[in-house]
This record gives C-alpha cells, structure tokens and sequence, in this order.
C-alpha cells in the first residue's frame, strides 16, 4: 500500500516560545486507522492543525496524497475531512443547515450536497433532529454532528481530534463503531486520543506522543515488545488505604521493575507476574493492607507509555 | 444645562412699522427711550435652534437699528439742507406721509430689497433634517459595520473560523465574503435609513450618483474600522466594546450631536480620522446643493482611509495569527 500521509520532520514553535511539534515523521499507508496517543499537551492538536492546514508548520512539510501542505494546500485540504477536538459548529443553524454550509465550503453542491447530508445524518444518527438547533443538542449529539460535518465532501483521509471527550457511552460506542465502519469501506483514519483502549481498538498503528515528540510507533505487538517480557500486576485497594505508602513497601520487591499509582489502583510492571506475586501478597499483608482484587494483565499501552517516560498516561 | 438660556434685547416700545399708518415722529426716540424686552426661551437640549433663534432676534434688531439710523440721517441731512418746512403742522404731515410710504414699501413683497443669495447658490431654508437625517445614518452605520468585524472573533471563538481554513476554500474567498456581506448589509442600512428620511421628512439628498459614491465610500471605510478592531481585540467581547466606544467618540467628535465648529479646533482636526466627518460634510455638501464633484475629495479621502485601515488589520492579524 503507497503512503497516503508522508510528514516530514514536521516542527511547530508558538510564538510565545512553546515548541509543541518538534520534529516530526511518519507515514500513514492508505487505508489504514493511525492513532496518535499522548497526554494533555502532548502536540496531537497542533500537528493535526498542520496536517489540515490551519497552522503553518514552523519547519519540514508534510504530504497528502503527492499534495505539499505547504505548496499545494488546497490540493491537500480537499482529501482530508477534519473533526475538530472542539465542536466548530453554528450553533444557531439546524443541524441540516450546519452540515449544508460545510459541505458547500467543500465545493459540494446541488443534489449532490443534499444527498450527502442525507447520509452524514444517517451515520451519525440524527436524522430525527436534523431540524434543530444545534445549540438545543446534547455534548454526544454536537460530536456527533461534528464528524458528520467532516464527511460530506467524502474525504480520503479522515482527522479526528479526540472525538470522544466528554461524552456518554453510547454515543462514545456509536463514534468508535462508526470509525471502524468507515475504515473498513476503505477510509484511512488518522486517529487522537489519550485513551489508550481507544488506541487499542481501533488502529492498525500507533504513535506515542509525549513532549511534542513520537517516543514509539509501531502496531499493539510491537510496541509492547518495547516493554519486553513485562507484565502488569493491577491491584485495586480498598477506598482507606494510603496508596502512595503502599507503593514505598512494595518498591522493596527487588522483582518490581516499575510502579505507578492511580486513585486506588497500583499497577507494579513485573518480569513474571506469577513468579512475583507470591511475594507482592506477602508484602501487602505484613502492612494490614486490604486488597479487593488482583489482575494481571499483558502489557498494554498504559505500560508502553510507563515504560518510555515514567509517567501515567492519564495523570 | 438644565437652565433655559435667556438673551435680552432692547428694543422701542412702540412699534417702528407697522401697517396702520404710523407717525414718524413716532419711530425717532424723544428724550429717554423707553426700555423693552424680548426673552427668547429655549431648550438646552436643541442647541442648533436656540442658536438660529438667537441670530434671528440679533438680525432684527440690527435692522431696527440700521432703519432708525438712516432715518435720522436722512431728516438731519433734509434740515441742515433746509429742505424741511419750518411749519410744525406740515412737518407733521410729512413724517406721517413718510412713515406710511415706507410701511407700504415693507408689507409690499420684494420692492427692491437687498437680498443676500451668494453667486451660484439657490436661496434654502435651514432644515434642521438636512443635518440630523444623515448624522444618525451615519451613527447608525458605524455601529452596525464597526460591529461586524466581531463575528469573525466569535467564529474563531466556536472553531469555525478554522474549520473554514481546513476547507479548501481559499482564505482571500472567505475573507472576501465576509466582507463583502458587511458591505452589503451597511449599504442597505444606508439605503433605506436615506429613503425613509426623504420620504418622511423631505429630505432631499442630492445627486444619486454622488449619494451612491458616499454610501459606497462610507460603508467600505467604515468596514475599515471593523476589520482593525477585529485583528486587534483578542475576544468578540473586547472587539464589541471597542467598536461601540469608538462609534461613540467618532459620533461626538464628527458633531452628529452637535455641530463641529462648536468643538475645539484640535477635535475638529482629529475628527477627520473617523469616516463620520468626511461622510457628514459630503451628505450636508450635497443637500446644500453641492454638485458631484464637490464631494470627491471626501469619496477619495473616505476610500484612502478604508486602504490604510485594511492595511494595519493585515499587519496586525498577520501576528494574531503568527501567535
Ligand atoms: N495557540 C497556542 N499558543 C501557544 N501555545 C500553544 C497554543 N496551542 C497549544 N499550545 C501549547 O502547545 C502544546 C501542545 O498543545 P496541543 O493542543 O497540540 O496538545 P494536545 O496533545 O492536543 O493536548 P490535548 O490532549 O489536551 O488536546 C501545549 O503545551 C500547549 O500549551
Ligand atoms: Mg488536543
């Protein structure tokens, strides 16, 4: 499969000095879902923002297509749909009204546009409320209309921003299946989020991003190579335990490579979780601390990310 | 200012002219004039019209005395020539025929008075429309278009803005169309605030040609001013506060509230920055009976200043953007 999206050494410095996107390159093959997963701040908006042309890249270029988003940029914009990580409707036009004004902002028109906004309706599921106001809708049914607005001119590429912040579940599933349906009719998805099982589920490759930088790239497998052999031990604890102490007793198991703690949880990343566990059991209960339960779990991204910077990926 | 305003003038008790047959001797004061007054009352509010009042009331009794003056000379002139009978009785009669002569003379219309009609002008009445119809659309106006300029904050506020720059729509058509929406919209305002005027008050504008280039010129400088308040606020907000504060001062300052030549010289001066002035002086040109070419000078100057204007917005968007 040729590259649809080739970026190179792609850099964005903000005015005031912050240097978000800092040396950039990667290539998206056609057809294929890419995640980009990093935390807050991590660069994914700006280097979206110059793949789809909004911001300038301070250097290096990117491609779409044979399209230079530097030279050719209204080639490269016609290929790609964008989904803003913020709702970037009107919110006083119905949701028809909204997706019409994009469609013909990408030279759709007549019948055609018609026909199309039928069917972005259709996608998204709401075709019921087309009528409304935007700003009568719910935080999932404005997502929802969002990816719709992004579908119209039926783009090779599709962008979306952490499509799925802030919302209930159900419009959260509707999302990630209508991504997957959409990549299965053959639509390469370019894909940000800071939700690991999103990453997961969905991408045929994934990039880490951390510092404005990509720390790893590669398919599920191999980025959990990068951690080795590593498995997690997941413990969840009981709401009174202090957890920041438990993770000072347990970081005396010489088997404990690395530890980290979230709310009530403590993930110890270990060669062998059966080998360690044992003696992380004995530990917890010499220090009277209450266990409610005890996973192991193959490496995940969670891992790969604690692996590469030693943080959380949700801080 | 909530006190009326009072101007005294000093004029005979008796009546100089008037159409029953008055004596001469009547119109010459004998010994100690006797003193009387006219109290002109006016609201502090409707400065121009007391003003008119005033120069009304100054003329007449400018004229009263100018007429008592020639009258004197003229008898002095005819005794000193002893061309006067010396008789009391038939002295009286002249004075009496006199007087009556010259009443006749006044209630008759136009006998060989001097009228002041300058070379190439039409006599008009003061219309106090003339000057306030196109001080309010042009007030109007500026708030409307100096406002416009805050949309296109709000849509980079809602993302709008930069979903449109991710379009392949290129950003000189969606500039362009903004604009030229603005323009529109101010040229209707304009075009119905300029024919109700005429319909309802009598206005009479002028030359539609040169209307329409003063309309024309107007909006687009006016439009000049949204788009710099527009590339300098930061948010909608910021952007609606500056171009109300600033329609206010051009407002002001360009004498749509009161005239301009009772401001001080320097404001008078800098007013000429704000669109109002130069749109102002074309309207009450044209309606004075100025002809196309008398308002080109404030087209052309109305134009330079929309150019300048878009120029700094450019500039300054241009490190909006950069940030
Ligand atoms: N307009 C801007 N001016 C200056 N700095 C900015 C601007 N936009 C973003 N940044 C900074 O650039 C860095 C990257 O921001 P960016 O929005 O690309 O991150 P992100 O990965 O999308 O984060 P999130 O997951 O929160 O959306 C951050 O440090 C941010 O503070
Ligand atoms: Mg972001």
């Amino acid at each position: 499969m040729p590259a649809l999206v080739r970026v190179e050494h792609i850099t964005k410095r903000y005015a005031n000095g912050t240097l978000a996107v800092d040396d950039v390159s990667f290539c998206i093959k056609e057809g294929e879902t890419f995640s980009l997963l990093g935390p807050n701040g991590a660069g994914k908006t700006t280097l979206i923002s110059m793949l789809s042309g909004i911001l300038t890249p301070t250097d290096g270029d990117a491609f779409i297509g044979q399209h230079s988003i530097r030279h050719a940029p209204l080639a490269a914009k016609r290929l790609i749909g964008i989904v803003p990580q913020d709702v970037a409707l009107y919110p006083t036009l119905t949701a028809r009204q909204n997706l019409t004004f994009w469609g013909g902002m990408y030279d759709v028109h007549g019948a055609t546009l018609r026909a199309r906004v039928e069917e972005a309706l259709d996608i998204v599921g709401l075709r019921e409320h087309a009528d409304e106001r935007v700003e009568t809708f719910s935080g999932g049914m404005k997502r929802r209309l969002n990816i719709a607005a992004g579908l119209l001119h039926h783009p090779r590429l599709l962008l979306l921003d952490e499509p799925t912040v802030g919302i209930d579940p159900q419009s959260r599933r509707r999302i990630l299946d209508t991504v997957k349906q959409f990549n299965a009719e053959g639509m390469t998805v370019l894909y940000t989020t800071h939700y690991m099982e999103e990453a997961e589920e969905l991408s045929h490759r994934i990039a880490i991003m951390d510092h404005g930088r990509i720390i790893a790239l590669g398919t599920l497998e191999e980025l959990r190579h990068l951690v080795g052999e590593h498995e997690s031990v997941r413990m969840t604890l009981r709401e009174t335990v202090n957890v920041e102490a438990v993770c000072e007793h347990l970081r005396h198991i010489a088997d404990i490579r690395h530890i980290t703690s979230t709310d009530h949880q403590v993930v110890a990343l270990v060669p062998d979780a059966a080998a360690a566990l044992p003696a992380i059991v004995t530990h917890l209960s010499r220090y009277h601390v209450p266990i409610s339960t005890i996973e192991i779990e193959r490496p995940d991204l969670e891992a790969v990310f604690l692996h590469l910077t030693g943080r959380s990926l949700r801080d | 200012m909530t006190k009326p305003a009072r101007w005294n003038a000093c004029v005979p008790t008796k009546p100089l002219l008037c159409s029953s047959s008055p004596p001469l001797s009547h119109t010459l004061f004998t010994n100690q004039p006797e003193r009387a007054s006219i109290t002109i009352v006016t609201n502090p509010s409707r400065p121009i019209s007391s003003t008119v009042v005033r120069a009304i009331v100054a003329r007449f009794t400018d004229s009263l005395n100018l007429s008592m003056a020639a009258g004197s000379l003229l008898f002095s002139t005819l005794a000193q020539q002893k061309a006067l009978p010396t008789d009391e009785t038939a002295l009286q009669k002249l004075g009496e025929t006199w007087g009556e002569a010259v009443a006749h003379a006044f209630t008759q219309p136009r006998t060989s008075r001097i009228t002041f009609v300058a070379a190439d002008e039409q006599e008009r009445p003061f219309d106090p429309m003339a000057y306030f119809a196109p001080s309010m659309a042009i007030f109007a106006l500026m708030f409307t278009i100096t406002q416009g300029g805050t949309t296109l904050l709000a849509e980079r506020e809602q993302g709008t803005l930069q979903r449109m720059l991710a379009s392949p729509t290129p950003l000189a058509t969606i500039l362009a169309g903004k604009i030229i929406g603005l323009w529109l919209a101010g040229w209707a305002q304009l075009a119905i605030l300029l024919s109700l005027s005429a319909l309802l008050f009598d206005v009479s504008w002028g030359n539609p040609l040169a209307v329409a280039l003063i309309c024309f010129a107007l909006v687009v400088a006016a439009s000049g001013w949204g788009v710099v308040i527009a590339a300098l606020a930061r948010t909608p907000g910021e952007a609606q506060t500056t171009s109300i504060v600033i329609s206010l001062l051009f407002g002001a300052a360009a004498g749509h509230f009161f005239p301009r030549s009772s401001l001080p010289i320097w404001l008078q001066q800098a007013s000429r920055i704000s669109p109002n002035a130069w749109g102002l002086e074309a309207f009450t040109t044209l309606i004075s009976g100025g002809s196309l070419t008398s308002i080109v000078p404030h087209v052309a100057a109305l134009l330079f200043m929309a150019e300048l204007l878009f120029g700094v917005a450019t500039i300054a968007a241009r490190r909006q953007f950069a940030a």
